[in-house]
Protein backbone atom coordinates (compact mmCIF):
# COMPACT_ATOMS: atom_id res chain seq x y z
CA UNK A 1 0.00 0.00 0.00
CA UNK A 2 1.57 3.00 -1.37
CA UNK A 3 -0.87 5.62 0.79
CA UNK A 4 -2.84 6.19 4.36
CA UNK A 5 -4.11 9.45 3.02
CA UNK A 6 -8.08 9.32 2.60
CA UNK A 7 -11.86 9.00 1.71
CA UNK A 8 -13.47 11.18 -0.90
CA UNK A 9 -11.78 14.36 -2.00
CA UNK A 10 -14.51 16.87 -3.04
CA UNK A 11 -13.31 19.92 -4.89
CA UNK A 12 -15.98 22.27 -3.01
CA UNK A 13 -14.62 21.32 0.62
CA UNK A 14 -11.22 21.90 -0.33
CA UNK A 15 -12.11 25.25 -2.23
CA UNK A 16 -14.79 25.73 1.05
CA UNK A 17 -11.46 25.33 3.79
CA UNK A 18 -9.63 27.25 1.58
CA UNK A 19 -11.89 30.40 1.91
CA UNK A 20 -12.29 29.42 5.81
CA UNK A 21 -8.72 29.37 5.66
CA UNK A 22 -8.55 33.05 4.14
CA UNK A 23 -10.80 34.92 6.28
CA UNK A 24 -9.28 33.57 9.69
CA UNK A 25 -5.84 34.52 8.69
CA UNK A 26 -7.39 38.13 7.19
CA UNK A 27 -8.50 38.13 10.92
CA UNK A 28 -5.15 36.78 12.24
CA UNK A 29 -2.73 37.65 10.42
CA UNK A 30 -3.75 41.55 10.15
CA UNK A 31 0.30 42.76 10.55
CA UNK A 32 1.15 40.82 7.69
CA UNK A 33 -1.97 42.59 5.82
CA UNK A 34 -0.42 45.87 6.95
CA UNK A 35 3.32 44.53 5.86
CA UNK A 36 1.60 43.85 2.11
CA UNK A 37 -0.63 46.65 2.18
CA UNK A 38 2.54 48.97 2.17
CA UNK A 39 4.02 47.49 -1.22
CA UNK A 40 0.31 48.18 -2.96
CA UNK A 41 0.86 51.82 -1.60
CA UNK A 42 4.20 52.27 -2.94
CA UNK A 43 3.54 50.52 -6.48
CA UNK A 44 0.31 52.45 -6.81
CA UNK A 45 2.48 55.49 -6.03
CA UNK A 46 5.24 54.72 -8.06
CA UNK A 47 2.85 54.31 -11.02
CA UNK A 48 0.93 57.04 -10.25
CA UNK A 49 -0.29 59.87 -12.62
CA UNK A 50 2.48 61.92 -13.63
CA UNK A 51 5.12 60.37 -11.56
CA UNK A 52 6.34 57.96 -14.37
CA UNK A 53 7.87 60.07 -17.58
CA UNK A 54 9.23 59.40 -20.87
CA UNK A 55 8.37 58.30 -24.13
CA UNK A 56 5.14 55.85 -23.79
CA UNK A 57 7.22 53.29 -26.52
CA UNK A 58 9.79 52.86 -24.41
CA UNK A 59 8.76 52.30 -21.26
CA UNK A 60 5.15 50.34 -22.18
CA UNK A 61 6.69 47.25 -21.92
CA UNK A 62 8.32 47.37 -18.74
CA UNK A 63 5.40 49.13 -17.13
CA UNK A 64 3.16 46.18 -18.40
CA UNK A 65 5.72 43.88 -16.67
CA UNK A 66 5.61 45.82 -13.69
CA UNK A 67 1.57 45.42 -14.03
CA UNK A 68 2.46 41.30 -13.98
CA UNK A 69 4.31 41.42 -11.32
CA UNK A 70 1.98 43.11 -9.75
CA UNK A 71 -0.90 40.69 -10.51
CA UNK A 72 1.67 38.13 -9.26
CA UNK A 73 2.26 39.47 -5.84
CA UNK A 74 -1.18 40.17 -4.91
CA UNK A 75 -2.27 36.20 -6.20
CA UNK A 76 0.66 35.19 -3.94
CA UNK A 77 -0.82 36.77 -0.80
CA UNK A 78 -4.30 35.37 -1.72
CA UNK A 79 -3.38 31.66 -1.98
CA UNK A 80 -0.70 32.23 0.46
CA UNK A 81 -3.38 33.48 3.10
CA UNK A 82 -5.41 30.63 2.06
CA UNK A 83 -3.14 28.00 3.42
CA UNK A 84 -1.70 26.65 -0.39
CA UNK A 85 2.09 27.55 0.49
CA UNK A 86 3.73 25.75 -2.63
CA UNK A 87 1.25 27.84 -4.99
CA UNK A 88 2.10 30.88 -2.93
CA UNK A 89 6.04 30.58 -3.53
CA UNK A 90 5.18 29.45 -7.31
CA UNK A 91 3.93 32.71 -8.16
CA UNK A 92 6.25 34.74 -5.43
CA UNK A 93 8.90 33.19 -8.55
CA UNK A 94 6.86 35.13 -11.29
CA UNK A 95 6.45 38.16 -9.62
CA UNK A 96 10.34 38.54 -9.11
CA UNK A 97 11.25 37.51 -12.83
CA UNK A 98 8.18 39.65 -14.20
CA UNK A 99 10.16 42.70 -12.32
CA UNK A 100 13.58 41.41 -13.34
CA UNK A 101 12.47 41.12 -16.80
CA UNK A 102 11.03 44.41 -16.65
CA UNK A 103 13.97 45.69 -15.00
CA UNK A 104 16.36 44.72 -17.82
CA UNK A 105 14.27 45.88 -20.61
CA UNK A 106 13.75 49.30 -18.92
CA UNK A 107 18.24 49.15 -18.97
CA UNK A 108 18.25 48.02 -22.24
CA UNK A 109 15.33 48.95 -24.39
CA UNK A 110 16.70 46.47 -27.67
CA UNK A 111 15.09 43.79 -25.16
CA UNK A 112 11.92 44.85 -25.34
CA UNK A 113 11.70 44.20 -28.95
CA UNK A 114 13.04 40.25 -28.30
CA UNK A 115 10.83 40.07 -25.70
CA UNK A 116 7.69 41.11 -27.60
CA UNK A 117 8.67 39.02 -30.60
CA UNK A 118 9.34 36.18 -29.03
CA UNK A 119 7.06 33.69 -30.91
CA UNK A 120 7.42 35.31 -33.89
CA UNK A 121 10.34 33.16 -35.60
CA UNK A 122 12.24 30.02 -34.38
CA UNK A 123 15.80 32.55 -34.63
CA UNK A 124 13.66 35.35 -32.33
CA UNK A 125 12.72 32.58 -29.91
CA UNK A 126 16.50 31.89 -29.78
CA UNK A 127 17.75 35.49 -29.22
CA UNK A 128 15.40 35.39 -26.44
CA UNK A 129 16.13 32.51 -24.63
CA UNK A 130 20.12 33.75 -24.89
CA UNK A 131 19.26 37.06 -23.74
CA UNK A 132 16.68 36.32 -20.63
CA UNK A 133 18.79 34.16 -18.62
CA UNK A 134 16.82 34.81 -15.08
CA UNK A 135 19.82 34.11 -13.24
CA UNK A 136 21.90 36.35 -15.86
CA UNK A 137 19.65 39.09 -15.20
CA UNK A 138 19.45 39.23 -11.79
CA UNK A 139 23.32 38.95 -11.07
CA UNK A 140 23.42 42.12 -13.70
CA UNK A 141 21.15 44.32 -11.36
CA UNK A 142 22.94 46.26 -9.78
CA UNK A 143 24.18 46.56 -5.89
CA UNK A 144 22.36 49.25 -4.28
CA UNK A 145 21.64 50.38 -0.47
CA UNK A 146 17.85 49.63 -1.24
CA UNK A 147 18.63 46.21 -2.52
CA UNK A 148 21.56 44.66 -2.21
CA UNK A 149 23.07 42.54 -4.91
CA UNK A 150 22.82 39.08 -3.17
CA UNK A 151 19.42 39.59 -1.61
CA UNK A 152 17.20 39.12 -4.99
CA UNK A 153 19.36 36.15 -5.84
CA UNK A 154 18.85 34.34 -2.02
CA UNK A 155 15.19 35.29 -2.46
CA UNK A 156 14.54 33.95 -5.95
CA UNK A 157 16.55 30.46 -4.92
CA UNK A 158 13.90 30.31 -2.12
CA UNK A 159 11.32 30.70 -4.24
CA UNK A 160 12.15 28.33 -6.64
CA UNK A 161 13.13 25.39 -3.80
CA UNK A 162 10.02 25.57 -1.99
CA UNK A 163 7.20 25.95 -5.11
CA UNK A 164 8.87 27.81 -7.47
CA UNK A 165 9.66 24.56 -9.00
CA UNK A 166 9.27 20.66 -8.19
CA UNK A 167 11.93 20.57 -6.12
CA UNK A 168 12.38 18.02 -3.42
CA UNK A 169 12.37 20.61 0.09
CA UNK A 170 8.76 21.70 -0.92
CA UNK A 171 7.81 18.04 -1.82
CA UNK A 172 9.13 16.87 1.13
CA UNK A 173 7.56 19.60 3.71
CA UNK A 174 4.05 19.19 1.70
CA UNK A 175 4.26 15.32 2.20
CA UNK A 176 5.34 15.90 5.80
CA UNK A 177 2.34 17.62 6.22
CA UNK A 178 -0.22 15.59 4.44
CA UNK A 179 1.93 12.58 6.18
CA UNK A 180 1.17 13.77 9.22
CA UNK A 181 -2.88 14.67 9.31
CA UNK A 182 -5.91 12.76 9.11
CA UNK A 183 -7.95 14.03 6.06
CA UNK A 184 -10.15 16.57 6.94
CA UNK A 185 -13.08 17.62 5.37
CA UNK A 186 -12.51 16.24 2.23
CA UNK A 187 -9.09 17.68 1.60
CA UNK A 188 -8.26 20.11 4.21
CA UNK A 189 -4.79 18.86 5.02
CA UNK A 190 -3.88 19.98 1.79
CA UNK A 191 -4.16 24.07 3.13
CA UNK A 192 -1.64 25.29 5.85
CA UNK A 193 -3.21 27.60 8.49
CA UNK A 194 -0.11 27.67 10.71
CA UNK A 195 3.26 26.65 11.28
CA UNK A 196 6.20 27.39 9.84
CA UNK A 197 5.42 26.50 6.51
CA UNK A 198 3.05 29.38 6.17
CA UNK A 199 5.33 32.24 8.54
CA UNK A 200 8.09 31.47 5.65
CA UNK A 201 5.71 31.79 2.70
CA UNK A 202 4.51 35.11 4.62
CA UNK A 203 7.77 36.45 4.93
CA UNK A 204 9.09 35.89 1.39
CA UNK A 205 5.63 37.41 0.22
CA UNK A 206 6.23 40.40 1.25
CA UNK A 207 9.98 40.09 0.54
CA UNK A 208 9.32 39.48 -2.80
CA UNK A 209 6.93 42.44 -2.63
CA UNK A 210 9.69 45.14 -1.38
CA UNK A 211 11.83 43.38 -4.40
CA UNK A 212 9.43 43.98 -6.88
CA UNK A 213 8.81 48.08 -5.12
CA UNK A 214 12.52 48.48 -5.49
CA UNK A 215 13.34 47.59 -8.85
CA UNK A 216 10.38 49.91 -9.68
CA UNK A 217 11.63 52.54 -7.99
CA UNK A 218 14.86 51.81 -9.31
CA UNK A 219 13.66 51.60 -13.25
CA UNK A 220 11.55 54.72 -12.59
CA UNK A 221 13.27 56.82 -10.98
CA UNK A 222 10.98 57.43 -8.15
CA UNK A 223 11.58 57.13 -4.56
CA UNK A 224 8.56 55.20 -2.79
CA UNK A 225 9.60 51.51 -1.81
CA UNK A 226 8.95 51.88 2.12
CA UNK A 227 11.75 52.61 4.13
CA UNK A 228 13.04 49.63 6.66
CA UNK A 229 10.87 47.14 5.61
CA UNK A 230 13.12 44.34 5.32
CA UNK A 231 13.88 44.98 9.17
CA UNK A 232 10.63 45.39 9.98
CA UNK A 233 9.53 41.41 8.19
CA UNK A 234 12.45 40.33 9.66
CA UNK A 235 11.15 41.44 13.07
CA UNK A 236 7.23 40.88 12.53
CA UNK A 237 8.75 37.09 11.71
CA UNK A 238 10.92 37.06 14.66
CA UNK A 239 8.36 37.90 16.90
CA UNK A 240 5.73 35.40 15.34
CA UNK A 241 8.21 32.66 16.30
CA UNK A 242 7.23 33.77 19.93
CA UNK A 243 3.62 32.74 19.14
CA UNK A 244 2.06 29.40 20.06
CA UNK A 245 0.30 29.01 16.60
CA UNK A 246 4.01 29.05 14.62
CA UNK A 247 7.38 26.99 15.06
CA UNK A 248 10.36 29.30 14.33
CA UNK A 249 11.84 30.64 11.01
CA UNK A 250 15.07 29.22 11.27
CA UNK A 251 14.76 27.22 8.53
CA UNK A 252 15.31 30.17 6.19
CA UNK A 253 18.11 30.78 3.88
CA UNK A 254 17.59 33.96 2.59
CA UNK A 255 20.11 36.57 3.28
CA UNK A 256 19.83 38.46 7.22
CA UNK A 257 18.40 41.61 6.73
CA UNK A 258 20.35 44.33 5.78
CA UNK A 259 20.69 47.75 8.05
CA UNK A 260 21.09 50.88 6.08
CA UNK B 1 2.91 60.31 -19.27
CA UNK B 2 1.63 57.06 -17.95
CA UNK B 3 -1.14 56.90 -15.51
CA UNK B 4 -1.73 53.81 -13.69
CA UNK B 5 -1.70 54.27 -10.03
CA UNK B 6 -4.82 56.09 -9.81
CA UNK B 7 -6.96 53.00 -10.66
CA UNK B 8 -5.03 50.59 -8.40
CA UNK B 9 -6.99 49.04 -4.96
CA UNK B 10 -5.52 48.80 -1.64
CA UNK B 11 -5.30 45.10 -0.51
CA UNK B 12 -8.68 44.53 1.21
CA UNK B 13 -10.23 45.49 -2.17
CA UNK B 14 -8.22 42.97 -4.29
CA UNK B 15 -8.62 40.16 -1.84
CA UNK B 16 -12.24 40.69 -1.37
CA UNK B 17 -13.20 41.14 -4.94
CA UNK B 18 -10.98 37.65 -5.08
CA UNK B 19 -13.24 36.39 -3.10
CA UNK B 20 -16.38 37.97 -4.46
CA UNK B 21 -15.86 36.76 -7.33
CA UNK B 22 -15.16 33.02 -6.34
CA UNK B 23 -18.34 32.98 -4.99
CA UNK B 24 -19.96 33.89 -7.85
CA UNK B 25 -18.13 31.92 -10.06
CA UNK B 26 -18.88 28.60 -7.89
CA UNK B 27 -22.26 29.53 -8.94
CA UNK B 28 -22.28 30.49 -12.63
CA UNK B 29 -19.40 28.14 -13.68
CA UNK B 30 -20.79 24.93 -11.76
CA UNK B 31 -20.71 22.91 -15.25
CA UNK B 32 -16.72 23.18 -14.86
CA UNK B 33 -16.59 23.39 -11.24
CA UNK B 34 -18.04 19.57 -12.27
CA UNK B 35 -15.15 19.11 -15.07
CA UNK B 36 -12.67 19.86 -12.64
CA UNK B 37 -14.24 17.21 -9.54
CA UNK B 38 -14.25 14.59 -12.40
CA UNK B 39 -10.07 15.35 -12.31
CA UNK B 40 -10.65 14.80 -8.54
CA UNK B 41 -12.33 12.04 -8.38
CA UNK B 42 -9.80 10.07 -10.73
CA UNK B 43 -6.61 11.08 -9.13
CA UNK B 44 -7.81 10.44 -5.73
CA UNK B 45 -9.05 6.95 -7.00
CA UNK B 46 -5.37 6.42 -8.62
CA UNK B 47 -4.58 7.64 -4.76
CA UNK B 48 -6.40 5.14 -2.93
CA UNK B 49 -4.42 3.21 -0.75
CA UNK B 50 -3.42 -0.53 -2.14
CA UNK B 51 -4.79 0.73 -5.29
CA UNK B 52 -1.03 1.51 -6.96
CA UNK B 53 0.78 -1.80 -7.03
CA UNK B 54 4.52 -2.05 -8.06
CA UNK B 55 8.07 -1.74 -6.59
CA UNK B 56 6.59 0.61 -3.73
CA UNK B 57 10.43 2.13 -2.97
CA UNK B 58 10.76 3.13 -6.74
CA UNK B 59 7.56 5.00 -6.33
CA UNK B 60 8.20 7.46 -3.29
CA UNK B 61 8.87 10.08 -5.49
CA UNK B 62 6.74 10.42 -7.91
CA UNK B 63 3.75 9.96 -5.48
CA UNK B 64 5.45 12.77 -3.83
CA UNK B 65 5.74 14.71 -6.90
CA UNK B 66 2.44 13.81 -8.46
CA UNK B 67 0.52 14.92 -4.88
CA UNK B 68 2.71 18.30 -5.65
CA UNK B 69 1.34 18.11 -9.13
CA UNK B 70 -2.60 18.17 -7.15
CA UNK B 71 -1.79 20.91 -4.73
CA UNK B 72 -1.20 23.17 -8.26
CA UNK B 73 -3.96 22.03 -10.10
CA UNK B 74 -6.24 22.88 -7.17
CA UNK B 75 -4.68 26.19 -6.61
CA UNK B 76 -4.85 27.00 -10.44
CA UNK B 77 -8.60 26.36 -10.07
CA UNK B 78 -8.61 28.69 -7.21
CA UNK B 79 -6.89 31.47 -8.84
CA UNK B 80 -9.28 30.90 -12.28
CA UNK B 81 -12.34 30.76 -10.22
CA UNK B 82 -11.47 33.87 -8.41
CA UNK B 83 -10.61 35.58 -12.09
CA UNK B 84 -6.68 36.31 -11.55
CA UNK B 85 -5.87 34.43 -15.09
CA UNK B 86 -1.83 34.94 -15.56
CA UNK B 87 -1.56 33.61 -12.01
CA UNK B 88 -3.62 30.59 -13.21
CA UNK B 89 -1.67 29.76 -15.88
CA UNK B 90 1.84 30.10 -13.66
CA UNK B 91 0.18 27.25 -11.58
CA UNK B 92 -0.99 25.20 -14.18
CA UNK B 93 2.98 25.42 -15.59
CA UNK B 94 3.67 23.92 -12.49
CA UNK B 95 1.49 21.43 -12.27
CA UNK B 96 2.48 20.01 -15.05
CA UNK B 97 5.86 20.13 -14.61
CA UNK B 98 5.34 18.10 -11.28
CA UNK B 99 3.56 15.24 -13.46
CA UNK B 100 6.04 15.01 -15.66
CA UNK B 101 8.65 15.00 -13.60
CA UNK B 102 6.98 12.10 -11.97
CA UNK B 103 6.74 10.38 -14.65
CA UNK B 104 10.08 10.63 -15.74
CA UNK B 105 11.41 9.16 -12.57
CA UNK B 106 8.93 6.37 -13.35
CA UNK B 107 10.43 5.25 -16.42
CA UNK B 108 14.01 5.96 -15.28
CA UNK B 109 13.84 5.44 -11.30
CA UNK B 110 17.49 6.18 -10.77
CA UNK B 111 16.74 10.23 -11.79
CA UNK B 112 15.00 10.09 -8.50
CA UNK B 113 18.21 10.12 -6.84
CA UNK B 114 19.47 13.06 -8.60
CA UNK B 115 15.86 14.97 -8.49
CA UNK B 116 16.44 14.13 -4.11
CA UNK B 117 20.23 14.68 -4.02
CA UNK B 118 20.05 18.17 -5.71
CA UNK B 119 21.30 20.66 -2.82
CA UNK B 120 23.55 17.74 -1.28
CA UNK B 121 26.01 19.96 -3.27
CA UNK B 122 26.91 22.12 -6.17
CA UNK B 123 27.99 19.21 -8.19
CA UNK B 124 24.81 17.59 -7.05
CA UNK B 125 22.62 20.66 -8.45
CA UNK B 126 24.49 20.98 -11.38
CA UNK B 127 23.55 17.11 -12.04
CA UNK B 128 20.14 17.89 -11.30
CA UNK B 129 20.30 20.84 -13.65
CA UNK B 130 21.55 18.58 -16.35
CA UNK B 131 19.47 15.65 -16.20
CA UNK B 132 15.98 17.52 -15.05
CA UNK B 133 15.09 19.83 -18.49
CA UNK B 134 11.34 19.70 -18.86
CA UNK B 135 11.44 19.83 -22.62
CA UNK B 136 13.58 16.59 -22.77
CA UNK B 137 11.00 14.77 -20.93
CA UNK B 138 8.04 16.25 -22.72
CA UNK B 139 9.69 14.98 -25.79
CA UNK B 140 10.02 11.17 -23.86
CA UNK B 141 6.71 10.96 -23.89
CA UNK B 142 4.62 8.08 -25.68
CA UNK B 143 3.35 9.19 -29.15
CA UNK B 144 0.07 8.17 -28.42
CA UNK B 145 -1.97 6.80 -25.71
CA UNK B 146 -3.91 8.73 -22.68
CA UNK B 147 -1.00 11.22 -22.73
CA UNK B 148 0.18 12.15 -26.14
CA UNK B 149 3.44 14.27 -26.47
CA UNK B 150 2.05 16.37 -28.69
CA UNK B 151 -1.10 17.29 -26.97
CA UNK B 152 0.68 17.94 -23.63
CA UNK B 153 3.64 19.64 -25.33
CA UNK B 154 1.67 22.12 -26.60
CA UNK B 155 -0.62 22.04 -23.15
CA UNK B 156 2.86 23.29 -21.57
CA UNK B 157 3.62 26.15 -24.03
CA UNK B 158 0.03 27.35 -23.67
CA UNK B 159 0.98 27.85 -19.89
CA UNK B 160 4.25 29.16 -20.24
CA UNK B 161 2.59 32.28 -23.25
CA UNK B 162 -0.41 32.87 -21.08
CA UNK B 163 1.28 33.36 -17.47
CA UNK B 164 3.61 30.66 -16.84
CA UNK B 165 6.42 32.65 -17.95
CA UNK B 166 6.40 36.75 -18.16
CA UNK B 167 5.60 36.82 -22.14
CA UNK B 168 3.80 39.59 -23.85
CA UNK B 169 0.66 36.37 -24.73
CA UNK B 170 0.22 36.49 -21.10
CA UNK B 171 0.37 40.47 -20.46
CA UNK B 172 -1.22 41.45 -23.87
CA UNK B 173 -4.24 38.61 -23.20
CA UNK B 174 -4.98 40.38 -19.98
CA UNK B 175 -4.45 44.20 -20.63
CA UNK B 176 -4.63 46.84 -23.14
CA UNK B 177 -3.00 50.39 -24.18
CA UNK B 178 -5.31 53.33 -23.11
CA UNK B 179 -4.17 56.57 -24.86
CA UNK B 180 -5.50 60.24 -24.54
CA UNK B 181 -3.62 63.46 -25.77
CA UNK B 182 -2.83 63.57 -21.22
CA UNK B 183 -1.61 60.26 -20.86
CA UNK B 184 -0.99 56.65 -21.94
CA UNK B 185 -2.37 53.75 -20.03
CA UNK B 186 -0.78 50.43 -20.10
CA UNK B 187 -3.67 48.31 -18.12
CA UNK B 188 -3.15 44.77 -16.56
CA UNK B 189 -7.00 43.64 -15.26
CA UNK B 190 -6.23 41.84 -11.88
CA UNK B 191 -9.07 39.86 -12.88
CA UNK B 192 -10.42 38.70 -15.72
CA UNK B 193 -13.61 38.12 -17.28
CA UNK B 194 -14.96 36.98 -20.56
CA UNK B 195 -12.78 35.78 -23.11
CA UNK B 196 -9.66 35.16 -21.09
CA UNK B 197 -11.46 33.71 -18.24
CA UNK B 198 -12.92 30.99 -20.58
CA UNK B 199 -9.87 30.09 -21.68
CA UNK B 200 -8.21 30.07 -18.25
CA UNK B 201 -10.97 27.71 -17.23
CA UNK B 202 -10.37 25.32 -20.69
CA UNK B 203 -6.63 25.25 -20.00
CA UNK B 204 -7.20 24.31 -16.39
CA UNK B 205 -9.34 21.63 -17.13
CA UNK B 206 -6.94 19.85 -19.98
CA UNK B 207 -4.25 21.07 -17.71
CA UNK B 208 -5.77 18.19 -14.46
CA UNK B 209 -6.91 15.94 -17.39
CA UNK B 210 -3.29 15.19 -18.64
CA UNK B 211 -2.26 15.01 -15.24
CA UNK B 212 -4.09 12.08 -14.17
CA UNK B 213 -3.59 10.42 -17.63
CA UNK B 214 0.10 10.93 -16.56
CA UNK B 215 -0.72 9.57 -13.82
CA UNK B 216 -2.58 6.63 -15.37
CA UNK B 217 0.61 6.22 -17.30
CA UNK B 218 3.19 6.22 -14.38
CA UNK B 219 1.10 3.76 -12.52
CA UNK B 220 -0.59 1.55 -15.22
CA UNK B 221 -4.32 1.95 -14.04
CA UNK B 222 -7.01 3.51 -15.82
CA UNK B 223 -9.15 5.83 -14.54
CA UNK B 224 -8.40 9.01 -16.27
CA UNK B 225 -12.33 10.05 -17.22
CA UNK B 226 -13.23 9.11 -20.21
CA UNK B 227 -14.58 12.02 -23.11
CA UNK B 228 -13.27 14.32 -20.76
CA UNK B 229 -11.29 16.94 -23.63
CA UNK B 230 -14.43 16.40 -25.71
CA UNK B 231 -16.79 17.60 -23.07
CA UNK B 232 -14.09 20.26 -22.16
CA UNK B 233 -14.18 21.58 -25.89
CA UNK B 234 -18.25 21.20 -26.38
CA UNK B 235 -18.23 23.36 -22.48
CA UNK B 236 -15.85 25.69 -24.08
CA UNK B 237 -17.72 26.39 -27.40
CA UNK B 238 -21.02 27.31 -25.40
CA UNK B 239 -19.05 29.11 -23.41
CA UNK B 240 -18.00 31.09 -26.73
CA UNK B 241 -21.06 31.73 -27.80
CA UNK B 242 -22.22 33.50 -23.89
CA UNK B 243 -18.96 35.48 -24.08
CA UNK B 244 -17.85 38.77 -25.11
CA UNK B 245 -13.88 39.76 -25.33
CA UNK B 246 -14.90 41.56 -22.08
CA UNK B 247 -16.73 39.18 -20.52
CA UNK B 248 -20.55 39.31 -19.32
CA UNK B 249 -20.53 37.73 -15.88
CA UNK B 250 -20.89 40.45 -13.20
CA UNK B 251 -18.40 41.71 -11.64
CA UNK B 252 -19.64 40.79 -8.03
Amino acid sequence: MVNSYWDSLVLGRILDSADECRRASRQSLQRWLSLFEEIVVSHRGIMASGLLQGYPEEVGVPVGLVRCSFDYFTAAIDVGLSGQVPACFGLQRLCIESAVYAYSIMRRPELGDIWLMRNDTPENRKSFQREFQITDLIDALPDSDLLPHGDTKGLYNLTIDYGGHPNRDAALASAMRWGSKERQSGGAEFLELEGLPLLLALKTTALTGYCMACLEEMMFSVALAPHTFPERVHALAVSSHGDPKTYGIAVARQSEPRTR
Amino acid sequence: MIDEGSRLPTITQILDRAEGNRHVSRHLLSEWFSLFQEVIVSHDGIMTPGFVQGNLENLTIPMLLVNYAFSYFIAAVDTCLSGQVSPCFALQRLCIESAVYAHAIVRTPELGTVWAMRDTSDADLQACKAKFKIGDFLNDLPDTGPAPRATVRSLYDRTISYGGHPNSGGALSVGGVDETDEYVSVGIELFSEGRPLLHALEATADVGYVMVCLEDLMFNVHLAPAGLPERIAMLSAAGLHNTTVGGNKPAE
